[in-house]
């Protein structure tokens, strides 16, 4: 009978434990997942990086890119919208990118173009896995030209 | 007696127990704090850009007084002029790469406080810059160029 106890205060030490345990690696699992996740952190990243090819580019060229990741990440903290995601602002030379509710990421462009034409395309292309990814096509026009495109 | 102690050897165990997650929680959140705490720093990169626009529009254009004329500048080498002032630094003269850092001599000059230009590449506040230099009929150019603009986080 004694030995019974026993056995039972063990288990329940070790059913403390493995609550303890499951608890603490589920905290983890959340703050690594929403890190992973990190809608900030992708929305700087992708701003800088669409602002880093139209400061490179020039009037005449059509650009399209991947931007699969961040279409993902958008949908997941549900922006639908996906004028939303990408925002252009010609005047201001702005691009912006959000990619969770309530927040964006802006960052100007030095570059004297325009972009028109902004489009999201679903599933439309390709990366370099061959795997089909959405992508974001525009069209860089000199300053100034954005109505007669 | 022997319960009571068998019962705090067992709260021991627990506090330890507790002390290690904590200790695990805390190193992997500092981790991430190290990977992701400093952002994307684009300035360096940007620098570069621009100091590469300019130096393929200096190899283009013929090279003269009016090619330095604030105006004329931004519009031959295709640069948003308020952008810019703004966010970038620019400096533009013949020599020596630390001559033209604290030179009061230079072709064309957009923005002041260059020295930062030649502080400790560590320090993470100051803007980034990229120092480059070129030949064009027979002459030396050097072009500093400096960004210190940062993502702006909106609500909205």
């Amino acid at each position: 009978m004694n030995k019974k106890g026993n056995t039972e205060d063990l288990m329940k030490s070790y059913l403390v434990y493995l609550i303890l345990l499951v608890v603490f690696l589920a905290g983890m699992l959340l703050v690594i997942y929403g890190q992973r996740q990190g809608a900030d952190i992708w929305s700087d990243y992708y701003s800088k990086e669409i602002v880093k090819v139209i400061d490179f580019s020039n009037a005449g060229d059509k650009i399209c890119l991947d931007v699969h990741r961040p279409s993902v990440i958008a949908k997941d903290n549900e922006v639908r919208s996906y004028s939303e995601i990408f925002s252009i602002d010609n005047k201001n030379k702005d691009i912006c990118v959000k990619l969770s509710k309530g927040i964006k990421r802006c960052y100007n462009y030095f570059n004297s173009v325009e972009i028109v034409n902004l489009d999201f395309k679903l599933a439309e292309g390709r990366n370099e896995n061959n795997e089909i990814v959405n992508i974001l096509c525009f069209d860089i026009v000199k300053s100034g030209v954005e109505n007669a495109a | 007696m022997l319960l009571k102690k068998g019962a705090s050897g067992d709260q021991a165990g627990i506090v330890w127990f507790l002390l290690l997650a904590a200790i695990i929680g805390a190193s992997i959140g500092f981790a991430i704090w190290i990977f992701y705490g400093s952002g994307y720093d684009f300035r360096e990169a940007e620098a570069n850009l621009l100091n590469y626009k300019i130096k393929e529009c200096m190899i283009k254009n013929e090279i003269t007084e009016a090619f330095f004329d604030k105006n004329n500048f931004y519009n031959l080498c295709g640069l948003n002029k308020e952008i810019i002032e703004k966010n970038n630094l620019i400096k533009i003269c013949d020599g020596f790469r630390e001559d033209c850092i604290i030179s009061k001599e230079y072709f064309f000059i957009e923005g002041s406080n260059f020295n930062i230009c030649g502080l400790n590449e560590k320090d993470k506040s100051s803007s980034k810059c990229s120092i480059q230099n070129f030949e064009k009929d027979r002459k030396r150019y050097i072009v500093i160029t400096a960004s210190n603009q940062l993502s702006r986080r909106i609500q909205g």
